[in-house]
């Protein structure tokens, strides 16, 4: 599949969404088993499917770009570390 | 370990509430830990499989704290009782231990 | 059942298939030693989905 290469700052933003998102999976895991009336349990739970998708999607989009390989670590070890360096010299 | 056993299954109430317990905190344990495996995966059929097992687990977690609320163990709305509640809990649990 | 995945996958795949172990062992287990149907009802009903979770934990790792 070709696709253009993500810039840098799209690169920046993308991932920091797909670590928010993760973020909020954590905390609404963690909320729903502290909830006790049904409207907010059924609210949290939505909310957490709503959450899982939508880290798939971004999963899904960063894959497809290139940025995330799982079933290659080396290869994505030379992913992180070309970012890593291109973040240092911003 | 036979007559802790023996302890434990002598006051079966309260065998009751301990079990429930330790079931309500490994439920707990399971809904944070499938969200997390969750946000670590890439492939659809492991996610899936995953997301099930969790809408599984929050089912399992609720009915287990909506139980403990019906019996008594659970006061989730009113914070003294439930300090009653667990002072008496480890009241028992320091009896168990010291003889 | 799938030939391809990550490695990052499989550790919290075993990590999960442990827990859930633990959880159906500690089940089965204190079932034995609960008095009230309600509460042994719940218990049972875990020790089944459990039974399928780790049945399903199981195929994604062989």
């Amino acid at each position: 599949m070709e696709v253009k290469p993500l810039s840098f700052s799209d690169h920046v933003i993308a991932t920091d969404m797909l670590f928010e998102t993760t973020a909020s999976i954590k905390d609404l895991s963690v909320a729903i088993t502290e909830a006790t009336s049904d409207e907010v349990h059924t609210f949290l739970r939505q909310e957490l499917r709503n959450a899982i998708a939508y880290h798939e999607r971004i999963y899904g989009f960063l894959q497809d770009r290139g940025i995330y390989d799982a079933y290659n670590i080396p290869e994505q070890l030379k992913k992180d570390i070309s970012y890593a360096t291109e973040a240092l010299e911003q | 370990m036979n007559s802790f056993i023996e302890k434990l299954t002598g006051m079966a109430p309260l065998t009751d509430q301990v079990i429930a317990t330790d079931l309500l905190m490994a439920s707990k344990t399971a809904v944070r830990n499938y969200s997390l495996a969750i946000t670590e995966t890439a492939t659809p059929e492991i996610r899936q499989t995953l997301i099930n097992h969790l809408e599984d687990a929050i089912d399992t977690h609720r009915k287990l704290s909506k139980y403990m609320m019906e019996k008594g163990y659970y006061h989730p709305q009113d914070t003294q009782k439930q300090l009653e509640v667990d002072l008496r809990t480890a009241e028992t649990a320091l009896s168990l231990s010291n003889d | 059942m799938i030939d391809n995945i990550g490695v990052h996958e499989s550790l919290e795949l075993h990590e999960l298939l442990t827990f859930k172990s633990l959880c159906l062992t500690k089940s089965t287990v204190m079932q034995a030693l609960v008095t009230d149907p309600a509460l042994k009802e719940l218990m049972q009903e875990d020790v089944t989905a459990s039974s399928r979770h780790i049945e399903d934990l199981k195929r994604h790792l062989t």
